[in-house]
């Protein structure tokens, strides 16, 4: 039994539990890094320039100033830091990568070509992925390490099956952004803070200090998990009889965390109003400005609409599990350090205007940690309190679990599937360039012109792959041509402008298809392709001219 | 032992409420005058660390006194920029960009704040230093005298009236009072129980009162005659590091808390210099004293009125009481110190002086106890009835004493929601527009400096513009002015200015609803409620007729032959360095002359500029009707002249650029209106017709 009151190690040796946890471990990260595959060599995700492209940036300019500052830098540092070593690999080993590396300025960017989402060289994106999975699996691990202590071994079991299979989770460890990042920060700060309880050594509420500040360093409105070492700190202070050691303890509360945030972003200081006027505009946009169609209203409405988020993603079984779990937890010391945080942060973003799911990434552990303990203290309950026959406990107990493998499996499979389709699938406008290649090779006659709209944005490895004579020119010009000039075209099966000022020039693509030719080949799974924002796998369209 | 316990419950309940109170008090006050400042220095480090949070160029350019307390309120800045940034547009507070704050360094007016709640949140840092030190006073004095003597110290100095307006500034003096407080209280524990942490906390806390405000650097002495006595004590052993650290951590607490004074070494020594200088040397004004003896004597009534004569005579027997205890000792001797060198000073600031006035309450705290322990021995002797009578006189004078804490209480109560005078103007403005259902937007003249806050009250969209530009183009019958009742200028400069702003007021307005009673409406500093004129334009047949010449763009200024100089509005420095127009006074009556011109920005561009209004008269003598001199970095808001001419006289405005070499061929001065306007006296009644 831990002092948090917890069953200890009863019910699973050592080995069978450590065995468990690999298993568990492997499979997260492997659906992690499978996802991790997505789109490329395509970005889909808004965001993930934002730190990736920043991170090139400095590799490539030696300017360690983000200039950017919607997020803090933790991050943007520890992803340069991964693309030094992808680069010292792409140099070394140039064969073993696709696209090899000369030198730095092969590297193009959106600061040389205007786009936002422009990656010569998506492997640096894919291994920028590879360590927000590993972020997210570590997130699982502590997941599993609170809940083992909160509730014993098949707590932290079921906690990290939960989370380890969470679709939401995992798409969020296989894409560059700070939100699952922050997510685990925040984990091991309460992770931390859990060992402080249980150990008299200053140095894990320190560590929960300091990942505190690291969190809030990766994201700001992590800030609130400061509540977690403090409410450790508060919870332990009858037990440390020195009073100059809980003086020294609350004067490194104070200092720790800002100084951590400051060292990692240090640029906050450095450039103080760059800085400010990205925190400031974040602050208003979150609170005053809103952002499209995801505003809402602030209050009770955003609360409702992120509870009813939280229950589509999560799935009916993960909510009722970790809504036990609050329960059982309510009146123990280890609820309040678990949901010190998770109770704060929830009133304090959904005071703001903003309803994205992502924002509450960072939640999902602690809902996990929350499960686990439930199906585990529901499991006892049933075990201890049922006044029945001990094959109706069984039988009760088999239901649980049949409740809760069939709640994992319903979260994992289509987990799997996406998982694995990011893996093997390729994104459509490879899949087309490999459709033009067998169309060609069906071809008589030399060496034929293909037209491909500029506005689709073909990668150039995928351009590189063309067995063809290539030009890449706007859809417009190339419908002018036709099948004069083109054997044949790609577009779009829909475009799509999604600013206002453009809604003619979306209307004029659509009704236009290449002169004198006729359409022959559908990719993709026919959603739009944007004109101004990234498209998620578009639909498209291989133009042939009529057979001679 | 259960009566001690209980009293010291007691004593502890009465000092939280003397705390409680006495922040109360001094939260209570730092929204007084706000959104206006009354207070000149305080731009000196609230605008500085606004300026530093817009530019990020943490070398704050100022170093009259230290760093400290403009890096604390650059923290607090930031939070509060944060929070304006997350408030909804409307009349209240909000940001909608860090580029939205202004100060003096955008505007050139000093006292500019466009957001006061940065001012607000400044002061209440420092007020929350105020009141620690009240805390911390209470705690020296309990160490040294017992619990009753800090409580009655904690009164006085919760009580006294300069310490709780100083609270409610964003200036060092509190601080720097705050942290040498520290700095005792921690000198006493060290000497309590030998830890050298604490006298090592004592050595930075000395640096960073240092490095708030210069003088304060003789509080080192604290710790240092500390050490003296520990050493003593330990039998001159075992201190060698801590006399090592004496001169070492200090200095580097003070350049941690003012680093540009050693990477910006040569403005540091200017600011630190001239601070020497105006100390020493040249005095400043009025509150220019002799050194020495009469300085000194000048001192002590200001502290007596201040904490009150009773105070006083039992802090001077406190002082007997302290110098029995080491701590004590070393407090008095500092004090000492610091009171002769600011006595061989010719300024006299009475704020100078809040440094030694936690340790004044300390002495007046051990004052009571020791009366208290005295009456109590020569009461016993005079039996019951005396020792009754003794302790009832020993309370009695602690009453007085503490009665500063009262006094200030209900002084504060009823200032409590004061404010300013332009504001409540403001107010009854749109109230009395609103009771006579008159849509015309009330005129108010810049002169007035009503803050954008005010100006933007829902109901009030009022005309603003120099006073004479909003008479001149005034063609609405009955509209509301809004106006200064009387115009000062602490500059002799601009009393011109002041005296024909106040001859056009009383020759063109007159009242129309109760007006707001106050002081003058300062020119050239901050006014503290001024008061206020609501007025309508006085009947033609009063005043006499009012013919203005159109606003003189400054793209259609005639000039001078030499100079081709005007650019739409904005002058640049000609190649002889002065540029004129000349205007025909024909009629007889009462010239008016404004100009509205704005210097450029820039911390080079102060030569002086000259505005010189000429007359050349028929009987051709010439005579500089206006020599104004001004700094091209200052605003330079409308300048007025008021003189009686007429009969062909013409009248040249020459504006001279002495340091035109040095600056030759840059845009120098943005002149936005320039005007001439003519009063003439109304006509006298007919007699002819009277008969």
């Amino acid at each position: 039994m831990t002092t948090n009151g917890a069953p200890g190690d009863r019910g699973l040796p050592a080995t069978a539990r450590y065995g468990i946890l690999i298993l568990l471990l492997a499979g997260s990260l492997g659906l992690r890094s499978m996802r991790c595959h997505e789109g490329l060599p395509y970005l889909h995700e808004w965001d993930e320039p934002q730190s990736a492209g920043t991170a090139l940036r400095i590799l490539q300019t030696g300017d360690y100033n983000p200039h950017f500052f919607n997020y803090g830098s933790f991050m943007i540092y520890a992803h340069t830091a991964v693309d030094a070593l992808h680069y010292v690999a792409l140099t070394a080993f140039p064969d073993s990568f696709p696209g090899p590396l000369a030198s730095l300025d092969d590297i193009v960017t959106e600061r040389d070509t205007g786009w936002h989402w422009s990656i010569s060289h998506p492997s640096f994106i894919l291994w920028n992925r590879y360590l927000v999975a590993l972020m997210g699996t570590t997130t699982v691990l502590l997941a599993f390490l609170i809940a083992s202590r909160i509730g014993g071994p098949w707590a932290g079991v079921t906690a990290a099956a939960f989370l380890g299979v969470l679709d939401f989770h995992v798409y969020h460890s296989s894409i560059v952004t700070p939100n699952v990042p922050a997510a685990m920060l925040v984990t091991l700060a309460c992770w931390a803070a859990f060992v402080h309880l249980d150990r008299p050594a200053a140095g894990f509420l320190l560590a929960s200090f300091a990942a505190c500040g690291l969190a809030a360093s990766t994201k700001y409105n992590a800030v609130p998990a400061l509540v977690i070492p403090w409410t450790a700190l508060l919870l332990s202070w009858g037990r440390d009889r020195a009073p100059g050691r809980r003086r020294s303890l609350l004067c490194l509360g104070i200092v720790l965390p800002p100084i951590v945030f400051l060292l990692t972003t240090p640029y906050a200081v450095l450039d103080l109003p760059a800085f400010l006027r990205a925190a400031g505009g974040e602050v208003r946009h979150y609170f005053i400005r809103g952002q499209g169609p995801a505003t809402v209203a602030a209050g009770w409405p955003h609360a409702w609409h992120q509870l009813a988020t939280i229950r589509a993603t999560a799935g009916t079984v993960f909510c009722a599990a970790a809504a036990a779990g609050a329960v059982a937890l309510a009146r123990r010391r280890a609820g309040w350090l678990l949901f010190s945080f998770p109770v704060i942060y929830f009133i304090y973003m959904t005071r703001s205007r903003i309803a994205e799911p992502r924002n509450l990434a960072v939640l999902y552990p602690f809902l996990a940690v929350a499960a686990g303990v439930g199906a585990v203290t529901l499991a006892g309950r049933i075990q201890r309190s049922v006044p029945w026959s001990r094959p109706v406990r069984r039988a009760a107990h088999a239901t649980l679990v049949v409740i809760v493998v069939g709640g994992l499996s319903a979260l994992g499979a289509p987990t799997l599937a996406r998982s694995w389709d990011a893996w093997a699938v390729r994104e459509s406008r490879s899949r087309a360039i490999d459709a033009i290649n067998a169309l060609m090779a069906g071809a008589a006659g030399g060496v034929a012109r293909v037209g491909i709209a500029s506005e689709l944005r073909i990668h150039e490895e995928d351009l590189r792959r063309l067995e063809a004579q290539v030009e890449v020119a706007p859809y417009e010009e190339l419908c002018r041509h036709g099948s004069a000039r083109y054997r044949l075209v790609l577009g779009a099966s829909r475009w799509r402008h999604d600013l206002p000022e453009e809604a003619e020039k979306e209307t004029r693509m659509n009704a236009a298809t290449p002169a004198g030719m006729r359409v022959s080949e559908t990719v993709g799974s026919g959603r739009w392709t944007h004109l101004a924002f990234p498209s998620n796998s578009p639909g498209l369209v291989v133009y042939r001219s009529a057979p001679e | 032992m259960k009566r001690r316990s209980s009293g010291k419950q007691l004593v502890l309940v009465l000092l939280l409420l003397v705390v409680v109170v006495s922040g109360a008090m001094r939260a209570a006050r730092c929204g007084r005058g706000l959104p206006y400042l009354y207070d000149w220095d305080e731009p000196a480090t609230a605008s500085i660390a606004l300026q530093m949070m817009k530019t990020g160029d943490f070398n704050p350019h100022f170093f009259h006194y230290g760093t400290v307390l403009t890096y604390a309120s650059l923290v607090v800045d930031v939070f509060h920029y944060l929070y304006l940034m997350g408030q909804p547009e409307g009349p209240g507070p909000y940001l909608a960009g860090l580029d939205e704050i202004t100060t003096y360094h955008d505007t050139g007016w000093y006292w500019t704040i466009s957001h006061p709640g940065f001012y607000y949140w400044n002061r209440l840092l420092v007020a929350m230093m105020g009141t620690l030190s009240i805390a911390l006073a209470w705690l020296l004095a309990a160490r040294i005298a017992g619990p009753w003597a800090g409580l009655a110290a904690a009164a006085v100095l919760g009580g006294s009236r300069l310490h709780i307006e100083q609270s409610a500034l964003v200036l060092p003096n509190i601080p720097v009072s705050f942290l040498v407080v520290c700095a005792g209280a921690l000198c006493l524990r060290f000497l309590a129980n030998g830890r050298k942490s604490y006298f090592i906390l004592a050595l930075a806390a000395c640096g960073l009162a240092a490095s708030a405000k210069y003088n304060a650097a003789i509080c080192l002495l604290i710790p240092m005659l500390t050490l003296a006595v520990s050493t003593y004590r330990s039998g001159f052993r075992d201190n060698v590091a801590l006399w090592a650290a004496l001169p070492a951590v200090p200095a580097l607490a003070f350049v941690a808390g003012t680093p540009h004074a050693f990477l910006d070494l040569p403005a540091f020594l200017g600011g630190a210099g001239y601070q020497v200088r105006h100390y020493f040397v040249r005095g400043h004004g009025v509150a220019t004293v002799a050194p020495g003896a009469s300085h000194l004597w000048s001192q002590a009534a200001s502290i007596a009125s201040d904490l009150g004569v009773v105070a006083g005579l039992i802090a001077l027997v406190g002082v007997a009481r302290m110098a029995r205890h080491a701590m004590g000792a070393v407090l008095i001797l500092f004090c000492t110190v610091y009171l002769g060198f600011m006595g061989s000073t010719r300024v006299e600031f009475e704020r100078n002086l809040l440094l030694v006035y936690p340790f004044i309450a300390i002495a007046a705290g051990c004052g009571v106890v020791e009366l208290y322990l005295r009456a109590r021995q020569a009461g016993s002797r005079l039996g019951a009835g005396g020792r009754a009578f003794a302790g009832a006189a020993v309370i009695l004078l602690a009453a007085a004493a503490g009665s500063g804490l009262a006094t200030s209480a209900v002084r504060e109560t009823e200032a409590a929601g004061a404010r300013d005078t332009r504001t409540r103007a403001m107010e009854e403005a749109i109230s009395v527009a609103g009771a006579e259902g008159d849509a015309t937007a009330p005129a108010v003249p810049e002169e007035l400096r009503v803050h954008r806050l005010d100006l933007n009250r829902p109901g009030a969209k009022p005309d603003t513009g120099p006073l004479l530009d909003l008479l001149c183009d005034d063609g609405t019958p009955g509209r509301l002015f809004v106006t200064a009742r009387r115009f000062e200028a602490s500059d002799p400069a601009n009393r011109a200015a002041a005296e024909t702003l106040d001859y056009l007021v009383t020759s063109m307005l007159g009242s129309a609803a109760a007006s707001v009673p106050g002081g003058p409406m300062y020119l050239d500093r901050p006014s503290r409620d001024p008061g206020i004129l609501l007025a309508r334009r006085k009947p033609a047949a009063e005043t006499g007729a009012l013919q203005c010449t159109p606003a003189i763009e400054g793209g259609n200024l005639a000039q001078d032959d030499r100079y081709v100089v005007w650019e739409s509005g904005v002058v640049k420095i000609p190649p002889g360095g002065a540029v004129s127009t000349g205007r025909m006074l024909a009629d007889t009556g009462t010239y008016v002359v404004g100009y509205t011109a704005r210097g450029t920005r820039g911390r080079d561009d102060r030569p002086g500029v000259t505005i010189r209004v000429i007359g050349h008269f028929p009987d051709g003598h010439r005579e500089d009707i206006l020599v104004a001199d001004q700094t091209a970095s200052q605003e330079m808001t409308t300048r007025l002249l008021r003189f009686d001419a007429g009969g062909a006289a013409t009248l040249q405005i020459r504006i001279e650029f002495p340091d035109a070499e040095r600056y030759s061929d840059r845009t120098f001065l943005h002149v936005r209106s320039l005007r001439v306007a003519l009063i003439t006296p109304p006509a006298a009644p007919d007699r002819a017709a009277r008969r």
